[in-house]
């Protein structure tokens, strides 16, 4: 599979020679890495990161930057389910003036509804209240790091809240997901005539158009970014299976460094197809075959 | 740096690298989604394209390894009564990277949620630049002008008409009548 796949993705093998053998392994492993790392930043735009910096271990340590400045307190956050967090994304008019987060277990719904009015009307404060509503619902991996170079600009124009879902959760139905979604987009709503955009990316494309249906009235127009309403048809649903069953294959008191068959086998699978070509020269990982 | 440098960085970064899947989306929650999330939220979406109503956009990255989105950006736009579909060519799964600008494209789409501010004649108005006035000048003023500017002709004692005023007798001791028609039809 390797010799297959390295045939297949450099225009260069006719002209290698044994002596460049070291340089072959190097590539594959190097295409792997990088490849794994490169869904999750060269798509952010980051400009820390410049082209010639871009070993495997830098690229993890942003990627890890990224994930914990999305993770980080954000200007307001609410949280609706044990699982399920909207997170406002603050644009340049936005001034810091003692938010607070709502992360705490408090199960008193009066309090609630009597939070959330407080939390909308600050966040509606801090700009003036003149901006459009958008949400945007991520990928299967609910965290929104691919579209997180866009939240800046987006936030910008729009009063812009972005759904996560704790990677813990695996027993909220899509029912219930898009269910939370809607009864979010009601208060923030609140009966006012305040129109919402739609943002989805991938799964979140699924996501997004499903909302919509279900609060046409608030919704002013749907986005979808590579939806995955083909998802059907498609090899990821005879893969996907295939994939996560790699879990048991690992050992659980296995204390060593070594990733795991399915961290490994899934990198694999999103490295060969999440990057394009451009992303990879960007990278810079195309120059470590010379 | 040696290869085994290389290779020992490679290897070591291959399992912090590998880990962050692991970390950010286990395979017990990956299993999880897939097999419950994206057949249930498909099949939803699927059966309801024609009920939705709000004006939809869809980006599309033409070089989707992962998912066909390129024939379904035609697909939905078939079925989705009111949708505009973006091709971002050259474009992967992670279309939204430092190429694209998904606020500019939303502003740019049938989506635009902010209407365009009234023009204001005084407050808005700007002075054009010395190209701007000369290409009016070109494209618009010259062919009124051609066709609207008055031209001269004379006629001579011997009844021959020609451009100019050369013939209008230049006696000085006795005035001159000038006789002007209307701008166009001045043949007469």
């Amino acid at each position: 599979m390797k010799n297959k796949e390295y045939n297949a993705s450099t225009p260069y093998n006719k002209t290698k020679t044994k002596n460049k053998m070291n340089t072959k392994a190097n590539y594959i492993f190097q295409r792997i890495a990088l490849s794994a790392f490169l869904i999750v930043h060269v798509c952010n735009g980051l400009s820390s990161i410049s082209s010639s910096s871009s070993s495997a271990a830098s690229i993890i340590q942003e990627v890890r930057a990224v994930y914990d400045k999305l993770e980080s307190r954000p200007a307001a956050r609410l949280k609706y389910s044990d699982t399920i967090k909207f997170s406002f994304e603050p644009g340049n008019t936005f001034h810091d003036d003692g938010f607070d987060t709502y992360d705490d277990d408090d199960d008193d719904d009066d309090d609630d509804v009597a939070w959330r009015k407080r939390v909308f009307k600050r966040v509606r404060n801090s700009y003036s209240g003149t901006k459009p509503i958008a949400i945007y619902f991520p990928g299967l991996d609910c965290t929104g790091i691919s579209a997180e170079g866009q939240f800046h600009d987006l936030a910008n124009t729009y009063e812009l809240w972005r759904m996560t879902v704790d990677n813990c959760d695996t027993s909220t139905s899509f029912t219930d997901l898009v269910g939370t979604a809607v009864q979010f987009i009601n208060d923030l709503v609140e009966g006012g005539d305040r129109k919402v955009t739609i943002i989805g990316e991938s799964f979140g494309g699924l996501v997004a158009p499903a909302v919509t249906l279900r609060s046409q009235t608030m919704v002013s127009g749907l986005v979808m970014v590579n939806p995955a309403t083909s998802f059907d048809d498609t090899m990821w649903s005879t893969v996907g299976p295939l994939l996560t069953s790699l879990q048991y294959l690992s050992n659980s008191d296995d204390e060593s460094n070594f990733p795991t068959p399915y961290s490994v086998l899934g990198g694999i699978a999103l490295s060969l197809t999440v990057p394009d070509f451009n992303q990879l020269v960007r990278s810079n990982f195309l120059s470590c075959i010379y | 740096m040696s290869n085994f440098d290389d290779a020992s960085n490679v290897l070591r970064s291959l399992s912090d690298g590998f880990g962050i899947l692991e970390e950010r989306l286990p395979a017990e929650t990956l299993k999880f989604r897939l097999s419950q999330w994206l057949p249930a939220g498909s099949q939803f979406v699927n059966q309801r394209l024609d009920q939705i109503r709000v004006p939809t956009l869809v980006v599309a990255g033409s070089d989707d390894n992962m998912l066909p989105s390129k024939s379904e950006g035609a697909r939905l736009s078939k079925n989705i009564k009111n949708c505009t579909v973006k091709d971002v060519r050259g474009s992967g799964h992670f279309v939204l990277d430092s190429r694209v600008n998904l606020t500019q494209v939303i502003l740019e789409s049938p989506l635009r949620p902010i209407p365009k501010e009234k023009y204001d004649p005084i407050v808005d108005w700007k002075e054009p630049t010395e190209e701007q006035i000369q290409e009016t000048i070109e494209n618009q003023i010259q062919i009124q002008r051609d066709l609207t500017s008055p031209i001269f002709f004379s006629t001579s004692e011997n009844d021959k008409i020609a451009k100019g005023l050369a013939y209008v007798p230049g006696r000085e001791d006795r005035p001159l009548l000038f006789v002007a028609n209307h701008q166009f039809g001045t043949a007469f």
